[in-house]
C-alpha cells in the first residue's frame, strides 16, 4: 500500500480518463482539492503526476504531489507565542519554507508541475492561540538532523526539538491547555464557581459550526481535568480532545452562558498525547 | 510601551490580519533605548502589506539603522477596523519595533508616493497625537518630514510638514540626521537642513521669489546601499519576493509619465553587482523568487547576461525570477519564456493609446508590428491571457484613436487564432482603460485633464466598438482620477481642501470602496476652491506653475 498525499486544482466539469481507482478518487472533486490516494497500484509520484497530467489541459492543475513513502522525514517541535499567535496557518507555512531555506535545510520537493516542498502540521492552531507544543513534519533530501539553532525564525516562534518521527499524527488525541479568560468586570468567587460548575456538567451541548450548517455536539467527554488559577486573569487547566472531534476557543466560550462569557478566552496547548494519555512524539 | 502591549492583546483578537500591527519579523531592528540618540517613525502612509513592498522603505529603514545611534522603526496606516479600536482604546498610533507612541519620537518622516494617500497621512498624525500643521507643533513635538515622488511638487501638502526630501533619499537624510544631531532646537535644525541639497523648508522659504530647490540623486548606484538582508515578513505583503533594483530613470520619456522624466539620468548596476546581490538576497531572506525591478526591464544594456547569470545560480536551487515591466517585443517575451519557469497568470503589456498616431505623440515609442510579433512568440509558447493598459483622454485623443484600440485587441486576438497551438483553451483578452492625469514635470504638466462625463462617453465608445466574446473590457472609474489630478498639480489652497476632506471622514482614499467622492466635493464646496480649476483646466505657457521652484534636471 502506497499512499500519496497533495493538492490538487481541478476545474469543474472535469472528465477523467485513468485507472479506476484514481478516477473515483477524484470525481466530483472541485477547486483546490486536497487529496489523499492509498492505491495499491505502483504508482511512483511522477507516473502519478504523469496519470493526472493526461486529462485535458484545460481542466486541471496539479499544485502538490508527494508520495509519502521513502521520505526522509525530520520532526520539528516548536513553540508559537505571543507576537507569533497572530500569524495565520498559511503565512507559518510560508515563514518556517523560508526559515528552513535560510538555515540550508534541503527541502524535498514534490514532483509535478509546480513543486513545493513537503510540510505538514499536525494540529494547525487558529489565530490568536498559542503552544509550546506545535509539530511539523517537513521531507528533507539528506538523512541528517538539522541543528536547530540555525533556524531563525521570527519572534515568538522558537524551534525546540527535532527527531526522526515515529508515530503518525492521526494518533494525537489529547491536548492539555491554558485558556487564559479575560473578563472586563471584576472577577468573583461565585464566577469561578459558575465556571467550575459549568464544565463539570454531565452533558455540555454546545452548537459547533460544521460545513452543513450548526450542530449540536455534546462536548462533556471531549474535556477533562478542568481548574481553575485566579490572578487578575481567570485560567483554566484542562486536557481537551484535539482531534475527532477538535475542542475549539469557541467550543469553550459556548459552553457558559451569556452572562458568563469572557469578552475572549486566548488558549495556549501546553502538551499533546495519545488516546492513552502517552506523551505524543 | 506596556501599555500599547496590553491594549493590543485586548484588541487584536478583533480586527482582521491582526500580524501586520504586530512587528516582530525576522530582521526587523531592534535596539537599546538607551544607546540611541535620535528616534525615527518612518511612516508609509497605505496599509502594512503595500508598504512592506516598497524598495524605498527598505532602503531607508537599512541606512538609518546602520547608524548606530539612531533608530528607525516602522508605522503604517492602520486598517479602518483596526483604527477605530485604536480610537475606542485611546490607544495612540505606535513603532511596531519598540510599541513606544510616535509623538514622543525625533523625526517623523513620511514617505508620499501617492496623491490619495494624503488623507491617510493627516490620519496617521492624528491618530499619533501629532498636531497636523506644522505652525502649530512646538518644541516638542517630533520633526514632521516627507520624502517620495509626490514631493515633485510638494506645495499641497507644505502645511503639515516641516520639511520635504525632493529626489532620492538615501544619502540627503544621512545629511539630515548629522544636522538634527549638531543642533539643540529645531528652528537650528531647520535652518540648516535648508542649506542640503535636496531639501526644502517651507517656512524658510521666500513666498515671493522662491529659491529653486535641486533635486537629489545618487550617483553610483553600484556604491549605493541595497537591502539584499531585509524583513521577511510573517504575513502575506503584496510583493512577496526577493528584489533587485537594476537600474534608476528610464531612457523613454513618454510624454505622460512622471518618473520617467523626474528619475533622470538614468542610472544602471553593473551584472556583477546585481549577481552578487541577488544571491545575497535569496540567501538571506529563504524567499523562492528573485524580481528584477527597474521601470523598463528590457532597456537594461546587460539584462541576457543577468538573467544567465543569475539563471545558472537559481534554477538548481528552484528559485523562480521574475521579470515584471517588460516592453512589449519579441525579444523580451523570448527571454520571459526562458527565465520565468512559473506561468504568471498572463502577459500585460502598455500600449496606452490604440493608434500609432496617438502613439507617436505621447511619444510611447511602440508599434503594432511589436506588439503582434511578442504575442505571437508568447502564445506559440502556450500563454492564453493578455491584458492590455490604455489612457482615455490623452491630448489630442480622437473617437479614431479609441475606436483604433479596439482594433488593437482584434488584432491580438487575431494573433492567437494564427498561432495558438491549442485553440480549445481559448484565450482571455482584457483591456483595461484609466483616465489620463496630466503630471507636474512632465510635458504634458500644463494639459487638460477631461471631465469626467467625456471619460465615460469615450468607454461607451470603447465598449461598443468591442465585437468579440473573448475580449473583456474594465475601466478604471474617473472619481478617484479627477481628485489625483486636482491633488498631483494643486497649490497651498489644496492642503485646506485635504484638511477638510479628512475632517468629514475620508481615509484610504486610495481604495475604492473607502474613496468617497462626496466627501472630496463636499470638502473643495466647503473650501470654495474649484477643483475643475486644478484638473480638468488647460495652463496657458505664460502661467507660473506650483512646482515651478522644484529643479528636476540638476543631477
Ligand atoms: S511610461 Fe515606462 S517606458 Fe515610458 S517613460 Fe515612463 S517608465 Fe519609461
Amino acid at each position: 500500500m502506497k499512499a500519496c498525499r497533495g493538492t490538487l486544482l481541478l476545474y469543474e466539469g472535469v472528465d477523467c480518463n485513468c485507472s479506476e481507482g484514481i478516477r473515483k478518487t477524484f470525481n466530483g472533486f472541485s477547486q483546490h482539492t486536497n487529496f489523499a490516494v492509498n492505491t495499491s497500484f505502483h504508482y511512483s509520484a511522477s507516473a502519478l503526476a504523469g496519470t493526472i497530467k493526461s486529462f485535458p489541459d484545460a481542466l486541471w492543475t496539479v499544485t502538490k504531489i508527494w508520495m509519502e513513502y521513502n521520505m526522509q522525514k525530520i520532526r520539528l517541535r516548536y513553540a508559537k507565542t505571543d507576537k507569533a499567535m497572530y500569524i495565520s496557518h498559511l503565512d507559518l507555512m510560508a515563514t518556517m519554507q523560508r526559515a528552513f531555506l535560510r538555515a540550508g535545510i534541503k527541502l524535498k520537493y514534490s514532483e509535478g508541475f509546480n513543486p513545493h516542498p513537503y510540510m505538514s502540521v499536525a494540529l494547525p492552531l487558529s489565530v490568536g492561540n498559542e503552544s509550546l507544543c506545535e509539530l511539523m513534519d517537513i521531507a528533507v533530501e539528506d538523512d541528517a538532523l538539522t541543528d536547530i539553532k540555525k533556524i531563525k525564525l521570527p519572534e515568538g516562534i522558537e524551534v525546540l526539538e527535532a527527531y526522526k518521527p515515529v508515530r503518525k499524527f492521526n494518533e494525537i488525541t489529547w491536548a492539555e491547555i491554558t485558556g487564559s479568560m479575560y473578563y472586563e468586570t471584576k472577577i468573583s468567587d461565585m464566577l469561578i464557581e459558575t465556571l467550575a460548575k459549568c464544565y463539570s456538567r454531565q452533558n455540555i451541548v454546545v452548537s459547533k459550526r460544521t460545513k452543513r450548517g450548526n450542530k449540536d455536539l455534546d462536548i462533556a467527554p471531549y474535556i477533562k481535568n478542568v481548574s481553575f488559577d485566579v490572578t487578575d486573569i481567570i485560567t483554566m487547566n484542562a486536557i481537551i480532545s484535539a482531534q475527532n472531534p477538535t475542542i475549539s476557543t469557541d467550543d469553550i466560550m459556548n459552553a457558559l452562558n451569556d452572562e458568563n462569557k469572557p469578552e475572549y478566552i486566548r488558549i495556549k496547548r501546553i502538551e499533546i498525547y495519545d488516546s492513552n494519555m502517552v506523551l505524543f512524539k | 510601551m506596556e501599555m500599547i502591549k496590553q491594549k493590543l492583546e485586548k484588541i487584536l483578537h478583533k480586527v482582521q490580519k491582526p500580524a501586520r500591527y504586530t512587528g516582530g519579523e525576522y530582521k526587523q531592528v531592534v535596539k537599546n533605548k538607551q544607546d540611541v540618540k535620535v528616534r525615527v517613525a518612518f511612516c508609509f502612509p497605505d496599509t502594512y502589506e503595500i508598504g512592506m513592498s516598497n524598495l524605498g522603505l527598505r532602503i531607508l529603514y537599512g541606512i538609518l539603522n546602520s547608524i548606530e545611534d539612531v533608530w528607525c522603526e516602522r508605522v503604517f496606516a492602520p486598517w479602518v477596523d483596526m483604527e477605530a479600536e485604536m480610537r475606542n482604546n485611546g490607544m495612540p498610533l505606535y513603532g511596531l519595533e519598540s510599541y513606544d507612541a510616535i509623538n514622543k519620537f525625533d523625526i517623523v518622516a513620511f514617505s508620499l508616493g501617492y496623491e490619495l494617500s494624503y488623507t491617510n497621512v493627516l490620519n496617521m498624525l492624528d491618530l499619533a497625537g501629532i498636531p497636523l500643521r506644522s505652525a502649530d507643533r512646538g518644541e516638542n513635538d517630533p520633526v514632521v518630514i516627507a520624502g517620495g515622488s509626490c514631493c515633485y511638487n510638494p506645495e499641497p501638502m507644505t502645511a503639515f510638514f516641516d520639511l520635504f526630501v525632493v529626489g532620492e533619499g538615501e544619502e540627503v537624510i544621512i545629511e539630515l540626521i548629522d544636522a538634527y544631531k549638531s543642533k539643540t532646537d529645531k528652528a537650528g535644525f531647520l535652518k540648516s537642513a535648508a542649506n542640503l541639497e535636496g531639501v526644502y523648508v517651507p517656512a524658510l522659504h521666500g513666498t515671493d521669489s522662491p529659491q529653486p530647490v535641486i533635486k537629489r540623486i545618487v550617483k553610483d548606484l553600484d556604491k549605493s546601499y541595497f537591502p539584499v538582508d531585509t524583513i521577511v515578513p510573517s504575513t502575506g505583503i503584496v510583493h512577496d519576493r526577493a528584489m533587485l533594483e537594476l537600474f534608476r530613470g528610464c531612457i523613454r520619456g513618454c510624454s505622460f509619465c512622471q518618473a520617467g522624466h523626474t528619475g533622470t539620468p538614468v542610472r544602471s548596476r553593473s551584472p556583477q553587482t546585481l549577481t552578487e546581490q541577488g544571491k545575497a538576497a535569496i540567501v538571506n531572506s529563504g524567499y523562492d523568487e528573485l524580481a528584477l525591478l527597474s521601470l523598463s526591464t528590457s532597456d537594461y544594456k546587460y539584462l541576457d547576461e543577468l538573467c544567465d547569470n543569475l539563471l545558472q545560480w537559481c534554477q538548481p536551487r528552484k528559485i523562480n525570477l521574475s521579470l515584471p515591466s517588460l516592453r512589449a517585443d519579441s525579444f523580451s517575451i523570448e527571454l520571459m519564456e526562458r527565465v520565468q519557469k512559473v506561468r504568471k497568470s498572463g502577459l500585460t503589456f502598455a500600449p496606452e493609446a490604440g493608434s500609432q498616431r496617438l502613439r507617436d505623440y505621447i511619444n510611447k515609442k511602440i508599434t503594432k508590428e511589436d506588439l503582434l510579433e511578442a504575442c505571437r512568440v508568447a502564445f506559440e509558447g502556450g500563454w492564453n491571457s493578455v491584458k492590455l493598459y490604455f489612457m482615455l483622454g490623452l491630448p489630442t485623443e480622437t473617437d479614431e484613436d479609441i475606436k483604433a484600440i479596439a482594433e488593437l485587441a482584434h488584432d491580438v486576438h487575431q494573433t492567437w487564432r494564427d498561432n495558438t497551438r491549442n485553440r480549445n483553451r481559448g484565450v482571455r483578452i482584457t483591456i483595461s482603460t484609466s483616465c489620463f492625469i496630466p503630471k507636474p514635470h512632465t510635458p504634458f504638466e500644463r494639459k487638460a485633464q477631461i471631465p469626467i462625463s467625456e471619460y465615460l462617453r469615450r468607454v461607451d465608445l470603447l465598449r461598443s466598438s468591442i465585437r468579440s466574446n473573448a475580449i473583456t473590457y474594465n475601466w478604471h472609474s474617473p472619481e478617484q482620477g479627477y481628485i489625483e489630478a486636482a491633488l498631483s498639480r494643486g497649490d497651498k489652497k489644496i492642503g485646506d481642501v485635504i484638511e477638510a476632506t479628512w475632517k468629514l471622514g475620508s481615509r484610504m482614499d486610495s481604495w475604492s470602496e473607502h474613496f468617497s467622492f462626496d466627501s472630496w466635493i463636499n470638502a473643495f464646496n466647503n473650501c470654495s476652491v474649484e477643483p475643475d480649476f486644478y484638473a480638468t483646466r488647460e495652463r496657458n505657457k505664460n502661467e507660473s506653475l506650483p512646482w515651478d521652484f522644484i529643479v528636476i534636471r540638476g543631477g
